[in-house]
């Protein structure tokens, strides 16, 4: 195990460095720079998020089937957004609905006995004990920390009365397992702050909320018992400790699980839910083919960065994917693996296709429901994949110039030429289209064309200023593209910490940048030179002045605080 | 305790991280350029008796559509007593025998309508003009195609005027939407070795049993270029055919060993066919080309499976003993050296397809690759621009 | 039987029940509950609740063949609103209002609805200045219902929610009409016109878990940042909620004489923005929500037909209904883009649809319209050129009397916050002024006042 994480964490190199020894025998030293401490944050749990932690808490049989409401996305992320995000009643319906149902099934006469680690003395009414021990071991997983005193007081309290009025202990234990699942503590992931014991303490996240953070971030789940233990012991605290804890997790399936949440997140395909399309236009794209689409972009990330250990930017222009039938019929290729099966894919070196852009997932997102669009797929490549900005049109635009009279602008290169004309669009067409263009080859749904309305497709264009002449030289262009890796590893802090990069973030950012260019961007070195750079885990109180401390190991320098 | 549930789940846990590193070395490359032709890959999606047929059955048949079991029951003088003594409208033989199974039993009062149109489809099987005995054919009269082609179909005098097989009618409509819901009646041809989809002297044809649905869109329009794979359990259901491309057309050469067996599941019953001389005309343009199947359907197997649905009888109506006796008057292939009836009909179909890519079970990579290559010559020739091209420039 | 495997133990169910207290009231019949004059519930004496609904459609209109040549009633009903014909007297239709950025951007298709929404132009398209008008009206008169509000997608994107309380607090759109079935007439559904109630023995016990999860979670409160803190007090909000519902529950629900339980659930309709699917699930989930105001599930209603800047199709066309607003030509007979403007149109048919459907359903001395206020509007004006600038406006509905209809008036280029304001006003949201800047207003409609 350890061995498959060599790779992870240059952490030898980053402790040596902390200490102001000679780094590693390729790197000219330069110390990790620390950040200010931010405020921990309080997370509203997403769907998935929702959903895995009560499937490796209670088992996959234990239905937890509900839509959460929709997250405002800030800053590419809804990661970031679930940092601010409110409950409403109308989002806390479902789940209130959700958690009586849960809690009726764990608790019904298939399962209690494997939840129930005891019997209660009499059936038919309360019994303290018995309730007290179920309820303590439930919380601790549900609130990723032991309970307090007083919540297991109320919570026992709660299924003691319960079970009077119903007169059925496990009815009673459903009712109090019920509300703790709707609780706050449940719902929100909220992070504690505290100080390092002595008088030189610095203000860091607990074990706790550690272990959540990481959790979160690689599962998408809520920590195991391990991780809790580890916690609980303070196990998390040296560097060598936490990389364990770190590799033991990236070497479990659930990696998996956390690796698309992020994808999915970052790659925004929470939209394939509602994705559709013209069914006289595009027949074949079904219902089905949406989800297969978002489904052939995970399992292409995954198998590029999980099984292959490949480099981030090379899911640009990688030939590898999967496909089932339906999808096989977008991408006009056989796949023999009947109706519901994945099939390995190669594309051949001179098929125009590879890499996420020519994903039929990124070609559909992007495009309307009856067309293609250059300037949509182009704004994705810029907003989501190199964060960067693309403001929205000016709405006074003078759009007459964009009116087809007549039929004569048969391609959308013919059509999108004449925003060159006007200066209030060329300026962000400008940014857009080039890239856009590249794409035209396929169409709205993200089947291959050689023409539209009969023309030949010119698929050529450019990104800053590297030309290229079709949409593997795109891939390319992407792939190479430093906005490209910038962005990543801003996403990919953001999406961990629950909170949009400040300038204060920008020295870190910058310097695990650079770590990566040298070794590459391999997802365990991507999270792993994160998660273990020395002020991932430092914040402050919120709402009080950020007191000195930049780690919570000790070594910080105190003008960070000040950066 | 929860720890140990999550343990527990730890092992079971969904994961293709296992599957993936697995199966990763076997990935399917499309790799145009290993394959020298092209093939074109087929799957019949509806099947049609090839009649030509009017709004109002009298314009091709004598009294418009032919009466059916039940109106012929009812039409026998001794049918209440039969009714009486053995409790089913069809049987109506003397001894209570079911018409499907004994259709020679009892012969009906309601003389069935014959077809009189000279007008018909179909494909010259016998190679005659005039329909004149041979020693593989028995005498009958010819169709006229609407181009004028002296053309053989018998079997169209055997179901035309009755309404269940014409267009839209019950055993029609029913059979059709059983290709849809049973792969039992995936059917697929082949068409291999094509230098040029318009025009090509020599290609090979095969047909094979499939294994796999098939998908429509919102309006019910088959979607062209889902992978189809060939079913190997049951390599008895090939065929194999030569044949030739004229003017985008393909024709394959008669052939008197080439007999299909092909399977059949009409109206929840599953049975056979057995096509002999079999023949096809298929215009390849676009995903969805309308085939003509012509061959000699061998009596007793056709009988066979027409006999097996007695309860849609009334439906489709039929009646049997007409029918039957129809079959046999008509039969024009293969005469019993002893008898000197004909053991098979002439008949021909009209057979729907959309395109799709033909899997092999053995070779798989070649050969389902093979199937992307033709496509990519034949850009925009559909035209809801479904597919245009394939994913391999050209 | 609190458990869902177990069989009823009846022993135990009475003893469940209010400490074995079983409470089975058989009744008679129900228009005994409304007064001689059908205005008012007997009992108490009290008017008909009072109902509110917006209604929100894309991408405007087209001024030429939208906005009636005179003012006041009795206007020659121009083209666009000729799918209203039917409904007219039930409508008042309001042009030349106008909503003012302040220097803020114009954000396309953002500015207008989210202004007209919450009474200030935003700032971001994360931006949301405030909460939405629905939400103060639901506070005002959503007690008794369970539903505080019901929010509904027609385009079935859950994203498409217009009711908020901050930018990150939205209530979210229900999208099919199976789920706001399940929502409202699901499991606990308690039919108003049962001839038996029987209080659930389980409500009570749920009513004191959710007071114990907000006392268990106080101490919460003490470790977090005032943002955070606001958002667990909105969470205590919501669990209010919930369980205000629940006291409900407890109660025999008044009488609701017009009330008619949908039968069975509707079939659900494939996702999709073909203007045909889309009208279809418009009116599936118009007859639930028509039956959820008439059965006093709700009070508080938002539709969304199509959603700001309209990707509604038109099955076959390249162009999205936005596409046609900027890439078609204007028709110089026509004066308008027919392709465009057909959307429009269809957009009208399905106001008259939701207008009608409350007009038809009777309640006390009229129709459950008489009873209601409908707001409906969109996001610009003439969408080829992103104008918020006379954003169309609708009202429907008499509310008890307190609003004259049929009348066409014209805002003289005035806020449109006029009109957000006098609806408060109506349902006596306690405002002195609303909107911020050029929005701002404390001037009702007069007009449409009786």
């Amino acid at each position: 195990m350890m061995a498959a994480l060599g790779g992870l964490l240059f952490g030898c190199a980053a402790d040596k460095a902390k200490v102001g020894a000679a780094a590693g025998p390729a790197r000219t030293a330069v110390a990790e720079p620390a950040v200010p401490p931010a405020a921990p944050t309080m997370r509203l749990m997403t769907q998935s998020q929702y959903a895995n932690t009560i499937a490796d808490i209670f088992g996959t049989d234990i239905v937890a089937k509900v839509r959460f409401a929709p997250v405002n996305r800030t800053s590419g992320l809804v990661a970031i957004g679930a940092a601010k995000a409110g409950l409403t009643p109308g989002v806390l319906d479902p789940l209130d609905a959700t958690a009586r149902s849960m809690a009726r099934q764990i608790l019904d006469t298939r399962h209690r006995d494997i939840f129930v680690p005891c019997r209660p003395v009499d059936a038919a009414t309360r019994d303290d004990a018995c309730a007290t021990a179920f309820l303590a071991g439930a919380g601790r997983r549900l609130y990723r920390r032991p309970m307090t005193q007083a919540e297991l007081a109320g919570a026992v309290g709660q299924a003691g009365q319960a079970a009077e009025r119903s007169g059925d202990f496990y009815a009673g234990l459903a009712f109090s397992l019920g509300g703790m699942l709707v609780s706050p503590q449940f719902l929100f992931i909220t992070e504690t702050a505290e100080r390092s014991p002595g008088p030189t303490g610095v203000w860091g996240l607990d074990g706790y909320s550690k272990a959540s953070r990481l959790s979160f971030l690689l599962w998408d789940s809520a920590p195991d018992e391990d991780l809790l233990k580890t916690a609980e012991r303070g196990g998390l605290e040296s560097p060598a400790a936490l990389r364990r804890q770190v590799s033991r997790m990236m070497a479990s399936p659930r990696f998996e699980r956390g690796l698309r949440a992020f994808f999915s997140d970052y790659l925004d395909l929470e939209s394939f839910d509602t994705l559709s399309k013209d069914g006289e236009i595009y027949p074949a794209f079904s219902i089905k083919v949406a989800q297969e689409a978002r489904e052939q972009v995970l399992r292409t990330v995954v198998d590029h960065l999980i099984v292959r250990k490949g480099d981030y930017r090379d899911l640009f222009t990688t030939k590898h994917t999967f496909m089932s039938s339906d999808l096989g019929v977008i991408y006009n290729v056989p796949v023999n693996r009947g109706s519901q099966g994945w099939q390995p894919y190669d594309f051949g070196a001179d098929d125009p296709r590879g890499g996420l852009l020519t994903s039929v997932a990124f070609l559909a997102q992007h495009s309307h429901p009856g067309r293609s669009s250059p300037t949509r797929r182009g704004r994705a490549m810029r907003e989501i994949l190199l964060c960067q900005n693309v403001p929205d049109p000016p709405p006074d635009v003078d759009f007459s110039t964009f009116e087809e009279p007549s039929a004569k602008m048969m391609t959308a290169r013919e059509r999108l030429s004449a925003h060159a004309t006007v200066p209030t669009c060329r300026g962000c067409h400008a940014l857009t289209d080039p890239m856009g263009l590249a794409l035209e080859n396929f169409d709205g749904a993200g089947q291959w064309r050689k023409a539209e309305h009969g023309m030949s497709i010119d698929p050529s264009g450019s990104l800053n200023k590297v030309a290229f002449k079709d949409p593997a030289g795109l891939g390319r262009a992407v792939r190479d593209e430093p906005a490209l890796r910038t962005c990543i590893v801003n996403r990919l802090y953001g999406y961990s910490t629950g909170r949009a990069p400040t300038p204060g973030d920008a020295p870190l950012l910058k310097y695990l940048q650079s770590e990566l260019d040298r070794r590459g961007y391999r997802i365990e070195d991507m999270l792993g030179s994160i998660i273990l750079s020395r002020s991932y885990f430092a914040v402050a109180p919120a709402d009080r002045p950020a007191v000195v401390a930049i780690n919570s190991r000790g070594t910080g320098n105190s003008h960070a605080a000040r950066n | 305790m929860f720890g140990r549930v999550a343990r527990t789940r730890d092992r079971f846990a969904i994961s293709f991280f296992g599957a993936l590193a697995f199966s990763a070395g076997v990935a399917i490359q499309p790799a145009a350029s290993q394959v020298p032709t092209g093939t074109i890959g087929l799957v019949i999606t509806g099947w049609h008796h090839a009649l030509h047929e009017t709004d109002d059955p009298k314009n091709e048949c004598s009294t418009g559509y032919t009466a059916g079991d039940y109106t012929n029951a009812e039409a026998q003088p001794d049918h209440a007593e039969l009714r009486r003594k053995f409790g089913h409208p069809y049987s109506r033989g003397p001894n209570g025998e079911l018409t499907n199974y004994s259709p020679m039993a009892v012969e009906d009062p309601i003389p069935p309508s014959e077809l009189t149109t000279r007008t018909g489809y179909g494909l010259n099987l016998d190679g005659t003009a005039d329909g004149k005995a041979t020693p593989r054919t028995c005498a009958h009269a010819k169709f006229a195609s609407p181009e004028g082609v002296q053309v053989d179909n018998q079997l169209a005098r055997v179901v035309g005027c009755t309404k269940g097989w014409r267009k839209g009618g019950f055993s029609d409509a029913f059979y059709n939407e059983e290709i849809y819901t049973n792969p039992v009646n995936r059917i697929l041809i082949e068409i291999t070795g094509v230098d040029d989809e318009r025009n090509d002297p020599q290609v090979e044809v095969a047909i094979y049993k499939g294994e796999d649905r098939l998908t429509r869109d919102p309006a019910g329009k088959y979607i062209p270029f889902l992978t189809q794979r060939i079913d190997a359990r049951f390599p008895e259901y090939s065929t194999k055919l030569r044949g030739r491309i004229v003017d985008g057309v393909l024709i394959t050469d008669p052939d008197p060993d080439a007999t299909a067996r092909l399977p059949i599941r009409w109206i929840a019953k599953v049975a056979e066919r057995r096509i002999r001389d079999l023949q096809l005309r298929i215009p390849l343009a676009g995903s969805w080309p309308v085939a003509m199947l012509a061959g000699y359907e061998d009596n007793k197997i056709w009988w066979n499976s027409q006999k097996a649905h007695h309860i849609a009888m009334p439906a489709a109506q039929n009646s049997p003993p007409s029918q039957y006796r129809a079959l046999m008057r008509y039969a024009d292939g293969y005469p019993d050296p002893k008898t000197g009836q004909c053991t098979a009909i002439s008949a021909a179909y009209r057979v729907e397809t959309v395109r799709a890519f033909i899997a092999h079970p053995e070779t798989p990579q070649q050969r389902t690759a093979a199937a992307t290559m033709v496509h990519a010559r034949c850009p925009c020739s559909d035209p809801a621009g479904l597919h245009g091209a394939s994913a391999i420039p050209s | 039987m609190l458990l869902g495997t177990e069989k009823p133990n009846r022993r135990r169910v009475l003893r469940g029940i209010f400490n074995g207290a079983a409470v089975a009231v058989t009744l008679p019949f129900l228009d005994i509950f409304l007064d001689g004059n059908g205005t008012a519930m007997a009992a108490t004496g009290k008017p008909l609740p009072m109902r509110f609904g917006t209604w929100f459609w894309g991408l405007g209109v087209d001024n030429n063949i939208f906005v009636p040549k005179t003012t006041g009633a009795d206007y020659v009903l121009p083209k666009q609103l000729e799918a209203l014909a039917a409904v007219r007297q039930h409508l008042n239709v309001y042009t030349n209002f106008n909503v003012f950025n302040d220097g803020r951007p114009n954000l396309c298709h953002y500015s207008g609805w989210v202004a007209l929404r919450c009474g200030s132009a935003p700032t971001s398209r994360a931006s949301k200045p405030g909460q939405s008008l629905d939400c103060a009206v639901s506070d005002r008169i959503g007690g008794g219902s369970r539903f505080s509000v019901l929010n509904i997608a027609a385009t079935g994107k859950p994203r498409d929610s217009m009711s908020f309380r901050d930018a990150d607090s939205m209530n979210p759109a229900e999208i099919s009409p199976l789920e706001l079935y399940q929502k409202v007439f699901g499991t606990d559904f308690v039919d108003p016109n049962s001839a038996t109630f029987t209080p659930d023995p389980k409500v009570m016990i749920r009513k004191s878990v959710l007071s114990g999860v907000t006392e268990q979670s106080k101490a919460l409160e003490q470790t977090l940042g005032a943002a955070d803190r606001a958002r667990l007090d909105q969470y205590y909000t919501s669990v209010r909620e919930l369980e205000n519902r629940l006291a409900m529950q407890l109660e025999r629900p008044p009488a609701a004489p017009n009330c008619r339980v949908p039968g069975k659930p509707p079939k659900d309709i494939p996702i999709g923005l073909d203007v045909e699917r889309v009208a279809e699930r418009h009116k599936a989930m118009v007859d639930l929500m028509v039956m959820a105001l008439s059965c006093n599930q709700t009070k508080v209603f938002n539709m969304v037909y199509s959603d700001s800047g309209s990707s509604l199709t038109r099955n076959g066309q390249e162009k999205t209904h936005h596409g046609y607003t900027h890439e078609e030509a204007m028709d110089s007979a026509l004066g308008y883009q027919p392709n465009a403007s057909w959307f429009v149109g269809r957009a009208m048919e399905s106001w008259a649809y939701l207008i009608k459907a409350m007009a038809d359903t009777p309640e006390g001395d009229g129709s459950l319209l008489d009873h209601s206020l409908l707001y409906a509007h969109s996001d610009c004006n003439l969408a080829k050129t992103h104008s918020v600038a006379g954003i169309p406006m609708f009202t429907a509905g008499k509310l008890n009397g307190r609003v004259k209809t049929g009348l066409h008036v014209d805002g003289k280029g005035e806020a449109g916050t006029r009109l957000g304001y006098t609806l408060q006003r109506l349902y006596d949201v306690p405002v002195a002024s609303w909107g911020t800047q050029s929005m701002e207003t404390s001037r009702e409609l007069g007009e449409i006042l009786t």
